[in-house]
Parts: C-alpha cells; sequence; structure tokens
C-alpha cells in the first residue's frame, strides 16, 4: 500500500489495532470514533457477535483535511484477538503502515499477551515484513484496575517491550491514553515518509 | 542551497522585538558583508529563542546575494557525522578543506559540540584559518564563550574576541506578533482577542508558542463557529493542567483530543513535505546551475513515476553521468555537436544515446572550428579592420548579414585564424551543424566518398550544415567536382540564409579559374580584405609572443622588430622565433641588439626548429584538429639551403 500518492495529493495510512482477545481494541477505536467531528469520520464498521466479540474485523476512516498540500486519510482497523481467526487477522495485516498492540494489562492475561505479540511477529514474517522496521507501539490498557490485578507498565515494559517501542498506559473505555497512542504510532508512521515513499 | 536549512527561516519571516533586535541587526550586517561586520558573531540565548533562525536566515541572505560564496552549516551532530564520515573513508584532509574553504561557517549548538579532542582541534584550525583570511565565523550557543564547559580554550578566546549578542525570551509584543505572523503563514484567521489571550501567557519558548498556535488551529478546523478568547485560554489552561494527568485517571477529557492529535499530525506531514521540497530544491539548483535542464525534478511531486525522492535523485544523477559520458564521446569526434541541447536534459537521454551513436559510428567527414582560434586571440590593426568588423557581424547574425562573406588575402595574413574565430562564434549561436574545413580536407573526404561510393552523404552533411566556413577556396581550382559540390552547396546555404563564410587568396570577382557557380553565389556577398601587417599589427604581434614566450617584453626590441616591415604575420612571427632561438642558445636575454645582430649582422643561425607556432601569431595547442600539413609549418624553408644541410 503506498502511503503517499502525489498524482492525486493524497496520504493514506492504515493502522492496525492489534492483541488478544478482549484487550480492547475495539475500544479504542470507539473512543476515537466519539471525539472526532462527524465529518471528519467516516462511518465506523463493526462486525461482532452477540457477545460483542469481534468477528471479522472493525475498520474506521478518519479524515484529517488537507495539509501542506495533501488530503490526509487515516483507516484505523481492528483485528479479531481469538485464535481461531488468524486468517482474517492475516488478511487486515496486510499493508499495515503502522501497528498499536493493544496488551490487556492483567497478570492473568500476560500469557496471552505474549502469544499474540509471537503471533503478530509470525504474520509479518508470513507477509516479509520485518517487525524491526514496523512502526510499532505498545499500549497496557486496562491500566484503571485495582492495583493488585494488573502488572505496572514497567513491568509490562519488561515482558513485552524488546525493543524498547514506545509505550502508552491506557484506559480505553475513559479515553486516557486513547489519543497519546494514536499520536505516537501516527508520527512512527509518517516520519516513514521521507524514507520510502514513492513519487 | 545548503540541504539542511529550513527554506523558512529567513530574516524575513524573523519577527524583531525588543529582546532579539540587536541579535538580528547583526546578524543581517553579517549576511551583507560576510566577514567584513562583526567576525566571529556569537549569538547567546536559551533555546527556542530563535538562534537557529537567524543562523540559518544568514547563510540563506549570503546565498541569494551572492551564489559563489560558499556557506556551511554545521550543527554539532553534523559536525560530528562529517567527520566520522570522512575519517572513517580515510578523507580527513577532504574534512579540513571543507571546513577551511568555505567563505561562512555558522555552527549551531557550540554548547553541545562533541567533547572529542580532534573535532576541536578540527574546529580551532578551521575558525583560525578562516578568520586569518577574513572569512565570516557565526555561531549559537545556549551559553556565552566564557561559560561554555569542555570547549577549546582556543576557540573560547577567539569567540570572545568578537560580538556577542544576547537574544531574550519574547516580551507580549513580540510574542503577539509571532503568532500573528505564523497565523499568516498557514492562512488561519481568529476572531480578534484569541492571539492577544495566547500572548498574555508568559510563554518563553518560541517553540512552545507556536505548538499552542498549532492547536488553536486544529481546534479551529473542527468547531463549527470561531474560536473566542476565553476558548482560546481555557485551552492553554487545560493543557497545562492536564500535562501531569496520568493515564490511569479518568477523564482528562478537558482539551479537544481530536484537535491536540490533528496538530500533531500535521506538524509531522509538514516537515516532511518540506524535507522533501527541500532535497528538491537544493538538487534542482545545484544541476540547473551545471547547465541541465531540471524539469523531471521539477514536476516530480506532480507525476507518478513509483520512485522514491531519493530513488528520483539518484536516477536523475545516474541519467546526468551518462548525459557527460556520451557528450565526451561525441566532443572528441565532432565538438559541435557536443553542445546539442540533448546532452544537458536527462529526459533526452534516449535522444543524446541516438546521437552518440550515430556520430560515433559513422563519424561526419567534416569537423567544426578548431577551438584553439579564437577572437580573442586574433590581433587586429586597420590592416585587417573590415574583415573583423564584418566576422563580428556574421558571427552576431548568422545568415543574416554580408552572407556569403568572403575573406580576401594572400598567404599568412590571418585568414584561417579569422574564418575559425568566426566559426566558433557562430557555433555559440547556432550550437550544432557549423562545419568549418579546409579545401584540402573536403579534396580528400571528397576522394573517400568516391572510393566508397558515398559521394551523397557528403553531398548530404554539406548541405546539412547550419553554417559552412570553407578555408583556402582557391585551391579548389583544378577540381572539378568539388567545385561543383561546393558551388550547389552555397547556393543552397545561400538560399535558405544559412551562413557562408570562406577564404581565398583573390577577389572572387576578378577570378577567371572559380567554378561559375561558385562565382556566382559569392559574388552576391561581402568581400573582406586582410592586407600584409602594418606596424600596428606587427608591434601587436611582437608583445604578444613575447609576453607569451618569456613573460616580459622588452620594447626596443618589440620596437625593432615591429619596425621591420613583412609581407605576412609568419614572417614576423619567423623573427621573433628566430631571436628567441638565438637567446636561449646563447643564454642570454633577448633583446634589440640581438636581434639587429642576427637579422642584419654576421652571426651564424642557430639550426631552425619547427616548433607549433601558427602563422597568424597564436601557439598551437598539439591537440588542434588542424589537418593541414603546411598551415602547422611556420616558415617554408628555402630548398636550396635544405639541400645544403642535407648534403652536410
Amino acid at each position: 500500500m503506498s502511503l503517499v500518492n502525489f498524482t492525486t495529493r493524497e496520504i493514506t495510512c492504515k493502522i492496525v489495532y492489534y492483541g488478544p482477545g478482549r484487550s480492547g481494541k475495539t475500544c479504542n477505536l470507539r473512543y476515537i470514533y466519539g471525539k472526532v467531528p462527524e465529518e471528519r469520520r467516516g462511518k465506523m464498521v463493526s462486525l461482532a457477535t452477540e457477545a460483542e466479540r469481534t468477528l471479522f474485523f472493525d475498520f474506521l476512516p478518519l479524515e484529517l483535511g488537507t495539509i501542506s498540500g495533501f488530503a490526509t486519510r487515516f483507516q484505523l482497523y481492528t483485528v479479531p484477538g481469538q485464535v481461531y481467526y488468524n486468517a482474517t487477522r492475516k488478511l487486515v495485516l496486510q499493508g499495515a503502515d503502522g501497528v498499536v498492540f493493544v496488551a490487556d494489562s492483567q497478570a492473568r492475561q500476560l500469557d496471552e499477551n505474549i502469544e499474540s505479540l509471537q503471533n503478530l511477529q509470525a504474520n509479518l514474517i508470513d507477509q516479509e515484513v520485518d517487525i524491526r522496521t514496523l512502526p510499532l507501539v505498545l499500549q497496557y490498557n486496562k491500566q484503571d484496575l485495582p492495583a493488585d490485578l494488573i502488572l505496572s507498565p514497567h513491568e509490562l515494559d519488561e515482558a513485552l517491550n524488546f525493543r524498547e517501542l514506545k509505550s502508552f498506559a491506557a484506559n480505553a473505555l475513559k479515553g486516557n491514553g486513547v489519543f497519546e497512542t494514536l499520536k505516537g504510532v501516527s508520527e512512527l508512521v509518517l516520519r516513514k515518509l521521507s524514507e520510502e515513499t514513492p513519487v | 542551497m545548503i540541504a539542511n536549512l529550513n527554506p523558512r527561516s529567513t530574516f524575513d519571516s524573523y519577527v524583531v522585538g525588543r529582546e532579539n533586535g540587536l541579535a538580528a541587526s547583526a546578524a543581517r550586517a553579517v549576511a551583507e558583508t560576510p566577514g567584513a561586520a562583526y567576525n566571529p558573531l556569537c549569538i547567546v540565548g536559551d533555546a527556542g529563542l530563535g538562534k537557529t533562525h537567524l543562523l540559518m536566515a544568514i547563510a540563506q541572505a549570503i546565498e541569494k546575494a551572492d551564489s559563489r560564496y560558499s556557506v556551511e552549516y554545521f550543527t554539532p551532530e553534523g559536525l560530528s557525522e562529517a567527520y566520522h564520515a570522512a575519517v572513517s573513508a580515510g578523507q580527513g584532509d577532504a574534512f579540513r578543506n571543507r571546513l577551511v574553504d568555505t567563505d561562512v561557517l555558522l555552527v549551531d549548538d557550540l554548547h553541545a559540540l562533541p567533547l572529542q579532542e580532534d573535532i576541536q582541534a578540527e574546529l580551532v584550525r578551521a575558525t583560525t584559518e578562516l578568520q586569518g583570511a577574513g572569512k565570516q565565523i557565526v555561531v549559537a550557543s545556549q551559553v556565552t564563550p566564557a561559560s561554555l564547559e569542555g570547549v577549546d580554550e582556543t576557540l573560547i578566546e577567539r569567540l570572545a574576541d568578537g560580538l556577542v549578542v544576547a537574544v531574550g525570551a519574547p516580551e507580549y509584543e513580540t510574542r503577539v506578533s509571532i503568532l500573528q505572523r505564523r497565523s499568516d503563514e498557514r492562512g488561519a484567521r481568529f476572531t480578534e482577542g484569541v492571539l492577544e489571550a495566547v500572548a498574555s501567557y508568559e510563554i518563553t519558548d518560541v517553540r512552545e508558542l507556536i505548538g499552542v498556535l498549532n492547536r488553536l488551529v486544529a481546534l479551529q478546523a473542527v468547531s463549527e463557529t470561531p474560536l473566542t478568547p476565553d476558548a482560546a485560554r481555557a485551552l492553554y489552561e487545560g493543557e497545562v493542567s492536564g500535562a501531569g494527568a496520568s493515564a490511569g485517571e479518568p477523564g482528562a477529557d478537558t482539551i479537544d483530543q481530536f484537535a491536540d492529535f490533528l496538530s500533531g499530525v500535521t506538524d509531522t506531514v509538514k516537515r516532511q513535505v518540506d524535507a522533501w521540497e527541500s532535497r528538491l530544491n537544493e538538487a534542482t539548483k545545484r544541476w540547473a546551475e551545471r547547465g541541465y535542464c531540471t524539469d523531471r525534478l521539477a514536476t516530480v511531486t506532480t507525476t507518478s513515476s513509483g520512485k522514491t525522492v531519493d530513488e528520483t535523485l539518484e536516477e536523475f544523477e545516474r541519467d546526468v553521468e551518462e548525459l557527460r559520458t556520451l557528450r565526451d564521446s561525441v566532443s572528441g569526434i565532432d565538438a559541435s555537436l557536443a553542445d546539442d541541447p540533448a546532452f544537458f536534459d536527462p529526459d533526452r537521454l534516449v535522444e543524446a544515446r541516438g546521437i552518440a551513436e550515430k556520430v560515433v559510428s559513422k563519424p561526419p567527414a567534416l569537423t567544426g572550428p578548431s577551438s584553439a582560434w579564437r577572437f580573442e586571440g586574433f590581433i587586429g590593426s586597420w590592416a585587417n579592420a573590415v574583415a573583423v568588423e564584418a566576422t563580428k557581424a556574421v558571427s552576431a547574425y548568422p545568415g543574416q548579414e554580408r552572407n556569403p562573406l568572403v575573406l580576401v588575402g594572400s598567404t599568412g595574413v590571418g585568414k584561417t585564424h579569422l574564418l575559425h574565430a568566426t566559426g566558433n562564434a557562430i557555433a555559440e549561436t547556432l550550437r550544432t551543424g557549423v562545419v568549418c574545413v579546409n579545401v584540402r580536407e573536403l579534396a580528400e573526404a571528397l576522394a573517400d566518398a568516391e572510393a566508397g561510393g558515398t559521394v551523397d552523404d557528403l553531398r548530404e552533411e554539406l548541405n546539412a550544415a547550419n553554417a559552412l566556413l570553407i578555408d583556402d577556396l582557391h585551391l579548389a581550382v583544378g577540381n572539378e567536382s568539388l567545385q561543383k559540390i561546393l558551388g550547389a552547396a552555397f547556393s543552397r546555404a545561400y538560399e535558405s540564409q544559412r551562413q557562408i563564410v570562406c577564404t581565398i587568396d583573390e577577389d572572387p570577382r576578378e577570378s577567371s579559374v572559380l567554378d561559375e557557380s561558385l562565382r556566382t553565389t559569392l559574388m552576391n556577398g561581402f568581400v573582406g580584405t586582410l592586407a600584409a601587417p602594418d606596424r600596428e599589427l606587427r608591434h601587436g604581434l611582437v608583445v604578444s609572443m613575447l609576453q607569451d614566450n618569456i613573460g616580459a617584453v622588452d620594447s626596443a626590441l618589440a620596437d625593432y622588430l615591429a619596425d621591420r616591415p613583412a609581407d605576412s604575420v609568419r614572417e614576423v612571427t619567423g623573427s621573433v622565433v628566430r631571436v628567441l632561438d638565438e637567446a636561449e642558445s646563447r643564454g642570454i636575454a633577448p633583446s634589440a641588439a640581438l636581434a639587429r645582430e642576427l637579422i642584419e649582422g654576421s652571426v651564424s643561425e642557430a639550426p631552425r626548429r619547427t616548433p607549433g607556432v601558427r602563422t597568424s601569431g597564436v601557439l598551437v595547442a598539439p591537440s588542434s584538429s588542424v589537418r593541414s600539413v603546411e598551415k602547422m609549418i611556420w616558415v617554408w624553408p628555402d630548398p636550396s639551403e635544405r639541400l645544403i644541410e642535407e648534403l652536410s
């Protein structure tokens, strides 16, 4: 996927929210949807089961307007976290310009977080993408839960953040850290423009 | 333009207030007279107060005023990178020369200078040499030179000797002006009082002030109603109070999160687009200055090539390199074709390849003018004034005035020099297709063509020439087929207003041996006569030769040689060469007495040499493309003399 199209003067960034089931990926998108003025957002597409679990994926297009002569738009996707939807995850991950890995801060979910992160790496390798070169940030969600149930950002960094990536503590339900995370991944994605942009 | 300069950091975009007025004024003075006003200039101030802006403004103002100035701008990181890159490539000297050869050296954030002694030593050496040579040095630092830590004492002392000016935090009026200027640049309009409301806060860092403005712009973009001063205050105070909120605390919703996000994206995209434009502009300027067409770079952002900016620039440079190679291969065969515009336009590379292939595989039988003969080296006088004036008119307007131009004169009066000089001048106007050839060469080419069955090609080459310059036309007498081909070519050139210039030893109107068609065409033109050299010409020639050969002119010797009558330029140059030879063999300076003794007296002559001296008085380079053997001999020896030499 081409980030920048000089002919049509467009910048399009595809950002995928990845992570284990119930970590709060859709919650991130819903919060963003609620904060974006109506004229700046498209329809949020969400295919969920009766139990509100993402069945296929969520999609939220954002129109950021014209910046330095470029019509700039972001496309936010989530993947289904459940293990058995790996084919869908691969499909959604294709052509991603950046990834937000949403980790569940609950201590008992640590193994799921690690497994999902490994799954992300494996799926990227399948697509011949080096995880070390892909813009990637970590979000430690559910930091609002009682302290005895969760791991601190520092502990999660120790367990998951093997490359000293940017990480953000968050409470996606209330919105804390949601836009900070989006801003963090956006900066990484946009900084790669000059390195990889075809003209 | 220096690649790492922000094109927006100019004096025009720098907001001047009381707190930075002196620094701005000093910077302008330095930019107007580099090396003369304040040297070195040291700008001191906290982060975010515009020191870098002033340094870049100086660099860009100097480059804009006179692109011949070489300007180097370094950050400490840039300096370190450049140093290590040069050292690791085994080119430490190149780094040193880069610093020393510049006219203006600007070093930003000197307080953050790497402590590595090697780099500091290079900087000390460079500043010493630059200051000694009157070259400008400007530095910026967060602390005064005296307070710099870990920086070489010599460097500190040198900086302290110059002008140290401070930039202070912007006051209210300056903050309003900065906000207003940046709003205008971004095309943003706010209701009255909004910018003043923001400026009323003691924001001392200009970058922070711009950051608040960016958020205002983003907020206004997503708001249905114009922002009010109260909303602007709420935005700023919300940011300040929200800055310490931890992620775990609910409800950090005092600022518009989307506007904040949008502002961040806007800044990042803008920086990236600026970086592309800066790289493309720099490359465009560099190649345009070297004469290459840069349309491809100018349209790079409006066409879809599927390549990155870097790939596009690399491909452009590869194409230019190939054009250079092709041009070199062509110029060795036909110099007039080397100026073809296709060799200067990477978008016409295929065409340039075609031209080169054609020329290399089938070199033209006819050559262009020799670059050894130009108007600059031709000595004029009353003896050739009319002819010279006519050739200059023809050079300025080929084909339009004095066409055909016939240069008439006896052997050795400078006709060939003048013909080639005219050819070179015409080539500067027409660029391609200027044929300048001696009749002997033409006769040889015709003989080859007849033998190879390619007479039509030769005829076509003559007919295709944009200008035809033929030397020693009288030598065509007796060669009927050559006269006919030339007659036809002259006739076609004349009808299509293409310039004809030829040299001949007698006025064609009085010639009874020239082919009728040739004579008819020539009679329509202008005849410029070159007479035997008068004293003025002889004197000029002698002075020029003495100057060229021994770097000095003995006026008595020059007068003596100039006073001697001569029928041709060859005779004059021959006399000068004889005197110089004799002086050299005796190990004495050439003088009038020696010349008199040699020319009139009884001294035996040294064996003659046959240097590459052209008869018109200029020294001909061995690589000159003149083929005529006759023209390469400075004086014809007396056959009896040669016979005696051989017998002995």
